[in-house]
C-alpha cells in the first residue's frame, strides 16, 4: 500500500502529529517522532511520547481511527496517513533512537527558520517515557498547500 | 511542629510578594510604554501639525516614531492625483531608497494598506512567500503577472503600513520594515491609526498652505503684488471694491509708433511673438528701478512708480538704451527696427479697485494718469521719444535733471492749463 | 483569555496544525498557516481551499489546535468551536488584505482569494511547556 515514493518522503526534515478523538467527538492533537513501516507496507508504527500523549492515548482506545500527519519543514510536502490503531505498547531502545533521529534531522531548518534558541528547544523534546502505536493505513492523502490539497493517493 | 507551619507560611507569603512584584512590574512597564506612547501622540500634535514644512513634518514624524517604536527603517509615500498609486516622498534610514519610486494600490502591504485604507502588520514575511510559493507550485499556477519590485530593504521580514487619512480620503501611506522576523509585536494599532490621522491632517494643512503659495505666485503674475502693497493687502482674497488709496506716483506711458501698419504685415503668431519678445526687452527695467507694469495693452505699458520719479526717469533712459539694442537684433534679423515713445508725470493719483462685483481690476486713476498719456502722445508731434513733464523734471535730482531740457509748452486735451514738457539734451 | 504571552503564536510565523473530526469520530490532522487572533476569547482560520477541515467543521465544530511561541518555542494547545462563518466585514476584510498583499507580491492575486473566515470561540488553553526539557 505504501509506495516506495512515499517512503522516501519520510526521510526530510518531518514535523510529525497525530490526531485522535474520543466518542463525544472531541479532537485531540499530539506530535509523535518517527516512523516504522512493516514488510507488507500496510502498517506503521509511530512514537508518541507519553508527556504529550495522555489523552490521545486515552482516546485511541475507546476509538481506534488515528490520522497522521507528516510535514516536510525544507519543502511543504504534507501527506496524511489514516487508518485504525491495532497496537500500543512502550517502545523499545531502537525504537527511542528512530525517533530522536527524525528530531534530530529537523535541528537545521529549525534552526534556520526560526533561530538558535528554537533549534535547541526542537531537540530538548522529551520523549521518554515514549510509547509505540501501530496502525493499519486505510487511506493516504496529499496535503501539501495548494490547489491538490486533499486529493487521495491511495 | 508550630515553628515548621510558621516557616512555610512565610515561605508562601514570600513567594506571594515575589509574584505580585513580577505583576507590578511588569504594569509598569506597560504604564511607560503606553505613557510614551501618549507623549508621541503629543509631540506629533504640537511640533508637527504647526508646522507647514512638508519636508519637516515627514522627519520629524519619522524620527519621533524611530525613538519611541525603534522603526528605523521608515517611508513615507503620498497619494499621486488622479491615479491609484502612492509616490515615495521621504524615507529613514535606507541607503538608497528612491524618492518617486512608485507603489500601484493592491501591490504589496504598501499596495493594500492604501486600496482597503486600514491598516496591515504583517510578520514573518519569508515564510509566507514561501508558503505562497509551494502553494502557486503545487497548483501548477502560472502568474500572468510578474513579481513585483518593491521599494524597501531586499530583507524585509516583518512589515507595518498605515494609511494616513483625512476623513475618508486617502492622503498617503506610512510604512515602516524590519529584518526581524516578529518585529512590532508590541504595537498598539489604535495609536497608530491616530498617529496617522493626525499627520495625514498636518500633510494636508501644509499642501494645502503650499497650494496657496503656489497661486499667490500664479496671481501675482497676473495682478501686480506691488498695487496689493499699495493697498495694503496682504493677498488677493482680501481685495473688495472701493479698496483705495492715494500718493504721489509718477505714471510712465510707452508704446510703439504705427504698431498698427506693423501689426498688419505680421500673422498673429508673429504679432504675439514680436510683442513678447519687445516686452522681454524693455518691461524688466521697469521692475529694475522700483517701478511695476500696471497693464498692457497690446504693444502699449503702463507702469507706475511710486516711490522716487527719479526711477521713472532712468527707467525711461534705460529702456531706450534697451532698445537700441532691441533695434540692433532686428536690423541683423533683416527687419525693421522699430520706434517707441515714452511719457512721464507725477502727481497725487488713486490707486483702487474698480468695476463690478463679478469683474474687477487693480488700478490708478486721475488727472495725472491721462496727463502722462497725453505726454506719451506728444513724442509722436513733438519728435521726441521721451518726454516728461514739469512736475516730474522739478523732482529730479539737479545731476539727471541736467540731462533735460524745456521743450514746449503744449496744450492738452483735457487740461485747461497749459502743459510744460522736458525731452533730453 | 489570549493573553500577551500567546499572541506571538498568533501571527503565521510557527505553522500551526488543526485537529478536526467527522461526526462519525474520523479524525482529520491538518496544517494551516495562520490562527488570526480575533478578540480575548476568539480565534479564526483562513479558507482559502475548501478542504476536509472546513467540511469536518460543518459537521463537528470541535476543534484542537496546536501554535508555538516562536521565540520561546513553547507549544500551546488551543481547545476550540466554531461559533461562525464570516465572509465579509472588518475581520475577514483584514485577513484578506494579508493574503492580498502577499499574493501580490509573488504576482498570484488572482489566484489568492480568501473565500471565507472561520471563527472559534476559545474554551481552553494548555500549556505544554513541559513538553520540552528547558536548559
Amino acid at each position: 500500500m505504501i509506495t516506495e515514493e512515499l517512503v522516501e518522503h519520510f526521510n526530510g526534515p518531518m514535523s510529525t502529529s497525530i490526531g485522535t478523538c474520543n466518542l463525544d467527538g472531541i479532537p485531540n492533537f499530539a506530535r509523535v517522532w518517527g516512523v516504522q513501516i512493516d514488510d507488507e507496507r500496510k502498517k506503521m508504527t509511530i512514537f508518541l511520547p507519553e508527556v504529550v500523549g495522555k489523552v490521545a492515548i486515552v482516546n485511541l482506545k475507546e476509538n481506534p481511527k488515528i490520522a497522521y500527519n507528516i510535514a516536510d519543514m525544507a519543502n511543504f510536502q504534507t501527506r496524511q496517513y489514516k487508518g485504525t490503531v491495532i497496537e500500543i505498547r512502550t517502545a523499545t531502545h531502537e525504537e527511542f533512537e528512530i525517533a530522536d533521529e527524525m528530531c534530530k534531522n529537523g535541528l537545521v531548518p529549525v534552526g534556520e527558520f526560526f533561530g538558535v534558541d528554537q533549534a535547541n528547544a526542537w531537540k530538548n523534546y522529551i520523549k521518554t517515557p515514549l510509547f509505540a502505536i501501530t496502525f493499519e493505513v486505510e487511506e493516504i492523502y496529499n496535503q501539501t498547500p495548494g490547489k491538490f490539497a486533499g486529493t487521495r493517493l491511495i | 511542629m508550630e515553628l515548621s507551619a510558621a516557616k512555610n507560611e512565610i515561605e508562601e507569603i514570600k513567594k506571594k510578594i515575589a509574584e505580585n512584584q513580577q505583576l507590578i512590574d511588569s504594569l509598569n512597564e506597560k504604564l511607560q510604554r503606553r505613557t510614551d506612547e501618549v507623549k508621541i501622540i503629543q509631540s506629533i500634535s504640537s511640533e508637527i501639525l504647526n508646522s507647514l514644512d512638508l519636508d519637516r513634518i515627514f522627519q520629524k514624524t519619522m524620527e519621533l516614531l524611530d525613538d519611541v517604536f525603534g522603526f528605523n527603517h521608515s517611508m513615507i509615500l503620498l497619494k499621486v492625483p488622479n491615479e491609484d498609486k502612492v509616490k515615495v516622498s521621504a524615507s529613514r534610514g535606507y541607503e538608497t531608497l528612491g524618492l518617486g519610486a512608485e507603489v500601484e494600490f493592491g501591490k504589496g502591504v504598501i499596495g493594500v494598506v492604501a486600496n482597503k485604507k486600514k491598516i496591515l502588520r504583517m510578520v514573518g514575511m519569508p515564510y509566507r512567500m514561501r508558503y505562497v510559493q509551494t502553494v502557486t507550485s503545487e497548483s501548477n499556477y502560472t502568474s500572468d503577472s510578474a513579481p513585483i519590485e518593491l521599494p524597501g530593504l531586499k530583507n524585509v521580514k516583518s512589515q507595518i503600513a498605515i494609511p494616513l487619512l483625512l476623513k475618508d480620503r486617502l492622503i498617503g501611506v506610512y510604512a515602516v520594515e524590519s529584518e526581524q522576523v516578529n518585529a512590532f509585536k508590541a504595537i498598539d494599532e489604535v495609536i497608530l491609526t491616530v498617529v496617522g490621522n493626525q499627520i495625514a491632517s498636518a500633510i494636508d494643512n501644509a499642501s494645502a498652505y503650499k497650494t496657496q503659495q503656489l497661486l499667490t505666485q500664479a496671481y501675482s503674475r497676473f495682478v501686480p503684488k506691488e498695487l496689493l502693497a499699495l493697498l495694503q493687502k496682504n493677498s488677493i482674497l482680501e481685495t473688495q471694491l472701493a479698496d483705495q488709496t492715494q500718493g504721489l506716483y509718477t505714471i510712465m506711458f510707452s508704446d510703439i509708433r504705427d504698431f498698427t501698419n506693423l501689426s498688419e504685415q505680421m500673422s498673429p503668431a508673429e504679432n504675439f511673438e514680436f510683442i513678447n519678445e519687445y516686452l522681454g526687452f524693455i518691461a524688466p527695467v521697469i521692475e529694475q528701478y522700483n517701478g511695476f507694469i500696471d497693464k498692457f495693452i497690446g504693444d502699449a505699458i503702463m507702469a507706475i512708480f511710486p516711490g522716487c520719479p527719479s526711477d521713472a526717469v532712468q527707467a525711461g533712459i534705460e529702456m531706450q538704451e534697451r532698445l537700441a539694442q532691441f533695434n540692433s537684433q532686428r536690423i541683423e534679423q533683416h527687419k525693421e527696427p522699430i520706434k517707441t515713445g515714452i511719457g512721464i508725470h507725477s502727481s497725487t493719483i488713486m490707486a483702487g479697485i474698480i468695476g463690478s462685483k463679478d469683474r474687477m481690476e487693480g488700478t490708478v486713476i486721475g488727472d495725472g494718469v491721462n496727463l502722462a498719456s497725453r505726454i506719451e502722445g506728444l513724442t509722436k508731434s513733438l519728435g521726441h521719444s521721451l518726454l516728461i513733464s514739469e512736475a516730474t523734471f522739478k523732482l529730479l535730482s539737479e545731476e539727471l535733471s541736467s540731462k533735460f531740457e524745456f521743450l514746449a509748452k503744449v496744450k492738452v486735451k483735457g487740461k485747461l492749463e497749459e502743459v510744460e514738457v522736458y525731452k533730453t539734451r | 483569555m489570549i493573553t500577551e504571552e500567546l499572541l506571538p503564536c498568533l501571527q503565521g510565523i510557527v505553522p500551526a496544525t488543526i485537529v478536526t473530526t467527522t461526526k462519525d469520530l474520523m479524525p482529520n490532522a491538518s496544517i494551516v498557516s495562520q490562527v488570526f487572533p480575533v478578540d480575548d476569547t476568539h480565534v479564526a482560520i483562513s479558507n482559502q481551499f475548501f478542504s476536509k477541515t472546513f467540511r469536518n467543521l460543518q459537521e463537528n465544530p470541535h476543534a484542537q489546535v496546536q501554535v508555538q511561541h516562536p521565540e520561546k518555542f513553547i507549544p500551546y494547545l488551543l481547545n476550540l468551536k466554531l461559533v461562525r462563518i464570516e465572509t465579509s466585514g472588518d475581520l475577514f476584510e483584514s485577513m484578506e488584505m494579508q493574503l492580498e498583499a502577499i499574493a501580490s507580491m509573488t504576482g498570484m492575486s488572482d489566484v489568492f482569494k480568501l473565500q471565507s473566515c472561520y471563527v472559534f470561540k476559545i474554551l481552553s488553553i494548555e500549556d505544554f511547556r513541559h513538553a520540552i526539557e528547558w536548559n
